[in-house]
């Protein structure tokens, strides 16, 4: 193919790709990036009650001086390298075990996705009464014979007790892409393994996790962008507590926006957010790429 | 926004509205001349609390509806921050929790109700019109107010020969009393001795440290300079921790769920809302009333304020909407209508209120007294402040870290340097 | 899907199905339990673990009541329009975008890939406010469309959907163009049959994103004639008084809609591009 043949060829491409796109594109930007725009121009307006104006930096400066707001930074980046592999992984045995061709397997996905459907608000309502140092929890606990222990009302194991949480929901709904991805694996290659004489683990090693590395991809991030974003349980289950424990960086910018009305210093916290989640997820593409 | 990118944005939208006209259009209506519609918001009930009242006013002003937006209780005040700090005009009426009116009046979303201060004196009273006033302007009406009793369990006492609570005022028992008859309830049984209901509250734990006299936790100028690191504040806040680690107090339960414990006979002594009344005598549980304990030489306080009716600042109809928020707060007839969710501040409505209590039986009759009297001497308002809501959100989490075992004075020097950040934006 | 070689495993793989599957359900077959409780009752056999715990004797409908004269069965029916609208709009414009992301070569593919994935990284939550601004100005508050908008623009089906394009052979694209195939007709007869199971998943992301939302529907459309499933849960939340059992009865109700969705759909998770692509 000529030089300007495959650029007419690319061009003609394009206008036909702008009219694929332009509706999503004009609702992500209307819907998402403008309004972040004004977030944006939030942050760097005066912050103090009553004043107004432009402050440049001083929004960023203050928060990241904020003991708490850095604890809720350090807090987010601990959860997030406990909460991510662990679901990730379950998801990833759960996908492969109800792949197989079992009976009545499709009540069985739906059940395991199922804790993904109840509003979050009543599903944290639940937890909040299993976790009772007198609930049921530590009821099966005594009955077979463990100490009770203490769940939320302890430091040391409120961040783990709200990994649990946010993990029973999310490991079914992950697990959902991750079967469709399994399905996409040819199983001619399962075949060909079989015939070399290959162990389940060889065969899960060389075919599965290379030819799943997409759908991967796809929920490594989608997890981990999820799971940055989490506030719902913490703000029914912990409030962010014990000793801030548990003050995952939502909580606390929700609490600025919405609570104390420090709407400036809530923008700041919002933008950096999203500069620490493009970091991370640049560093996920590079560890999974895509064939492109 | 620059007018440049206010008319892009909107031409921007537009088009994307365009495309989804299939949906069907935007529910809007066209202001009919003399149709007015007023939003109330306020926490959402399950019984129509203000139904009557608001029929009443519909019908004596033709083409004026009432709209009521019910938000869940633990949604309210960040919904009504989050809209009228965007100036959303759909809010004409909103129900206020007291301690909050300070700075919401300083964000400028309450309408200024000053033109009724002769009103409010004499219709709620000296005390009421404190708690609407900020730096000496109006910005609402009071609908409630509040107090709290003890309840406690009459067979779990009983089991431990511990003698009931009177509920005489003049023989209101001390705290160190209360708590050794509730270990003494406990040896005898009863799976938790005693309790506050609102357990990580200020609304309910401040009244310890009035009465200890530590002070409220806020001093100087508006109330901007913490004062919780005290010798004082931190001798109650060790007698409240230590609720929770001699297990008297059930560790983790959440307030919502402490009266089931006392309705399910777990719990001997419950410190909680006269508004339970009802739900306990239904229970079946046997139980009596008397008042709240004080600290062995120190002062009763009771905690007390409760919701007033503000109006919008950005509200469009702001005459009509305040004149029914005076309706069925201030009028006698208005505020009879409405439901009682804690205890009429209106006179005439408290004066129907206390009497009809006392000649319901035995318990409503003491309880009626105990209402009557604390009402009457030991109520301390929680401070009025424009950084109220920080200091509550700051305070609470310390409290819910002293109930679960951390130390109190790291707890307490915490609490406080987060206090002095937050309250920086404020000076 | 994987068929199982030997009777023993299938067994074992099936018991190991159940257990998983009774862990994951395990604390809704509590809120289930307790929805039968009078009010009194709910907390009261939690511990020590007996016979009370697991059985609700004695039963009431109560919270059937209870719920039925809420406001819940009009916020189910309005959560149910408003998701299904969204998944299917939302549908409508992210394949066409993830295809085009996938299957067409344009110069700024890269620069409006990378708008998708930042429009997802995005908290929600905190454009929310600015956002409601925005809408005020456009006259889209209190109304279904209000409710609607927001989610249709998901970043993250679009992402999804591309990661499961790109799977499609290129050798099949190509053949299908020079059979005369226009790229509409590429997209509706090829891609879409040969991805059903990443449709189904986008409309998955859709879906939880409106079926759960809550925050903005309350900014957005206060008015009690849109309140949604989620918010009318809440408000059993009083100042003094939480009907717990109207809570986990709700809350059931409200998960068995999407439950019964995916049971229909299950199907459609056994084609794909291994079945079918390599036979056509």
């Amino acid at each position: 193919m000529s030089r300007s043949k495959r650029q007419r060829l690319l061009r003609r491409e394009g206008a036909i790709a702008i009219a694929f796109l332009a509706p999503a594109v004009a609702m992500l930007v209307f819907l998402r990036l403008l309004p972040l725009a004004e977030g944006l121009n939030t942050s760097f307006q005066a912050w103090k009650f009553g004043d107004s104006g432009f402050v440049g930096l001083e929004n960023y400066a203050r928060i990241l001086q904020d003991p708490t707001f850095v604890n809720a930074l350090v807090v987010t980046l601990v959860f997030a390298l406990i909460v991510n592999p662990f679901q990730i992984v379950i998801a990833l045995l759960l996908a492969v075990l109800l792949n197989q061709r079992l009976p009545l397997v499709g009540l069985w996905r739906s059940l395991v996705f199922l804790p993904a459907a109840i509003p979050q608000s009543v599903s944290a309502v639940i937890w909040l009464i299993l976790f009772r140092p007198d609930g049921p929890l530590n009821a099966i606990f005594e009955a077979v014979g463990l100490p009770p222990q203490p769940f939320i009302t302890s430091s040391s194991q409120s961040l783990f007790s709200i990994v649990l949480v946010v993990s029973w929901v999310g490991v079914g709904f992950w697990m959902m892409f991750l079967i469709a991805g399994l399905n996409d694996i040819p199983q001619e290659l399962y075949e060909a393994a079989d015939v070399d004489g290959a162990g389940p683990l060889r065969r899960f090693f060389s075919i599965t996790i290379p030819q799943l590395r997409r759908p991967l991809l796809f929920v490594l991030v989608a997890d981990t962008v999820a799971n940055f974003l989490i506030f719902a349980p913490v703000q029914i289950l912990t409030k962010g507590g014990p000793a801030d424990s548990t003050n995952l960086i939502m909580y606390e910018i929700f609490n600025r926006a919405f609570s104390t009305g420090d709407s400036t210093g809530a923008s700041a916290g919002t933008i950096l957010l999203i500069c620490v989640i493009v970091v991370i997820v640049s560093i996920q593409f590079r560890l999974l790429p895509g064939k492109d | 926004m620059s007018a440049i990118r206010k008319r892009a944005l909107l031409a921007l939208a537009m088009t994307s509205v365009a495309a989804l006209s299939l949906v069907g259009c935007a529910a809007g209506e066209s202001p009919n001349g003399d149709k007015i519609e007023l939003n109330f918001v306020h926490s959402a009930y399950s019984d129509p609390l203000w139904g009557a009242a608001i029929d009443a006013f519909e019908d004596a002003h033709p083409g004026v509806t009432i709209k009521e937006q019910q938000i869940a209780f633990d949604d309210l005040s960040t919904q009504v921050q989050a809209r009228l700090s965007s100036k959303d005009t759909s809010i004409d009426v909103i129900a206020v929790d007291g301690p909050r009116l300070a700075n919401m009046a300083a964000q400028g979303f309450l309408r200024d109700l000053s033109d009724s201060r002769d009103e409010i004196l004499a219709s709620t009273g000296e005390f009421a019109l404190k708690q609407v006033t900020y730096e000496d302007a109006q910005y609402a009406f009071s609908q409630w107010t509040s107090t709290n009793v003890m309840f406690y369990n009459k067979a779990l006492l009983a089991a431990a020969g511990v003698e009931a609570p009177s509920a005489d005022l003049a023989d209101r028992l001390t705290w160190e009393q209360i708590v050794d008859d509730a270990k003494k309830a406990q040896a005898a049984g009863a799976k938790y001795g005693f309790s506050f209901e609102q357990v990580d509250r200020y609304y309910q734990l401040q009244p310890l440290f009035e009465s200890a006299g530590a002070g409220s936790g806020l001093t100087g100028t508006g109330n901007l300079t913490p004062d919780i690191t005290s010798a004082a504040w931190e001798k109650v806040a060790g007698w409240y921790g230590s609720l929770y680690a001699d297990g008297v107090s059930p560790r983790g339960v959440p307030v919502e769920q402490l009266p089931d414990e006392f309705m399910s006979g777990n719990l001997a002594y419950l410190v909680a809302e006269p508004a339970h009344l009802q739900k306990f005598i239904d229970s079946g549980v046997d139980f009596g009333v008397a008042p709240m304990g004080y600290f062995d030489g120190g002062t009763p306080v009771t905690p007390t304020g409760s919701w007033t009716i503000g109006v919008s600042a950005f509200s469009e109809h702001g005459d009509i909407a305040a004149e029914f928020a005076k309706y069925i707060t201030l009028d006698p007839e208005g505020a009879s209508l409405v439901q009682l969710n804690g205890i009429p501040i209106q006179k005439d409505s408290l004066a129907a209120y206390i009497s009809d209590l006392s000649t319901g039986g035995p318990i409503q009759s003491n309880l009626a007294g105990i209402i009557q009297g604390e009402l009457a001497a030991t109520p301390v308002a929680r401070p009025s402040s424009v950084a109220y809501v920080d200091f509550e959100g700051i305070i609470n989490a310390a409290f819910a870290d002293i109930r679960n075992g951390e130390p109190v004075d790291a707890v307490l020097a915490t609490a406080n340097d987060k206090l002095d950040v937050a309250f920086a934006r404020y000076q | 899907m994987r068929p199982v070689k030997s009777k023993l495993s299938l067994v074992a793989l099936s018991i190991v199905a159940i257990v998983v599957s009774f862990l994951a359900m395990a604390p809704l077959l509590w809120a289930i339990v307790s929805a039968f409780r009078p009010a009194g009752d709910i907390f009261r056999y939690m511990n020590p673990l007996t016979w009370l715990t697991v059985l609700p004797i004695p039963a009431t409908l109560d919270n059937f009541v209870v719920v039925w004269e809420s406001s819940f069965p009009l916020a189910l029916a309005n959560s149910v329009l408003v998701t299904t609208v969204t998944v299917a709009l939302g549908l409508a414009i992210s394949v066409p975008a993830a295809f085009a992301l996938s299957a067409l070569n344009f110069r700024g593919r890269g620069l409006l890939f990378a708008i998708v994935l930042v429009s997802f990284l995005i908290p929600f939550d905190s454009i929310a406010i600015p956002l409601s601004t925005m809408f005020r100005t456009l006259k889209l508050s209190d109304s279904y469309l209000g409710i609607i908008l927001p989610a249709i623009g998901n970043g993250l089906a679009i992402f999804q959907l591309r990661q499961f394009f790109l799977n499609i052979p290129v050798e099949l694209k190509e053949a299908a163009r020079l059979d005369g195939l226009g790229w509409f007709g590429l997209m509706s007869r090829i891609y879409i049959p040969l991805a059903k199971p990443a449709i189904l998943g986008a409309g998955l992301l859709i879906f939880i994103f409106q079926w759960q939302s809550y925050l903005w529907p309350l900014l957005i459309a206060p008015d009690p004639q849109f309140i949604l499933a989620p918010i009318a849960i809440a408000n059993y939340a009083e100042q003094y008084n939480v009907a717990y059992g109207a809570v986990f009865l709700a809350g059931v109700v409200t998960a068995i809609v999407p439950l019964l969705v995916l049971l229909a759909t299950q199907r459609l998770f056994v084609q794909s591009i291994a079945t079918t692509g390599s036979k056509g």
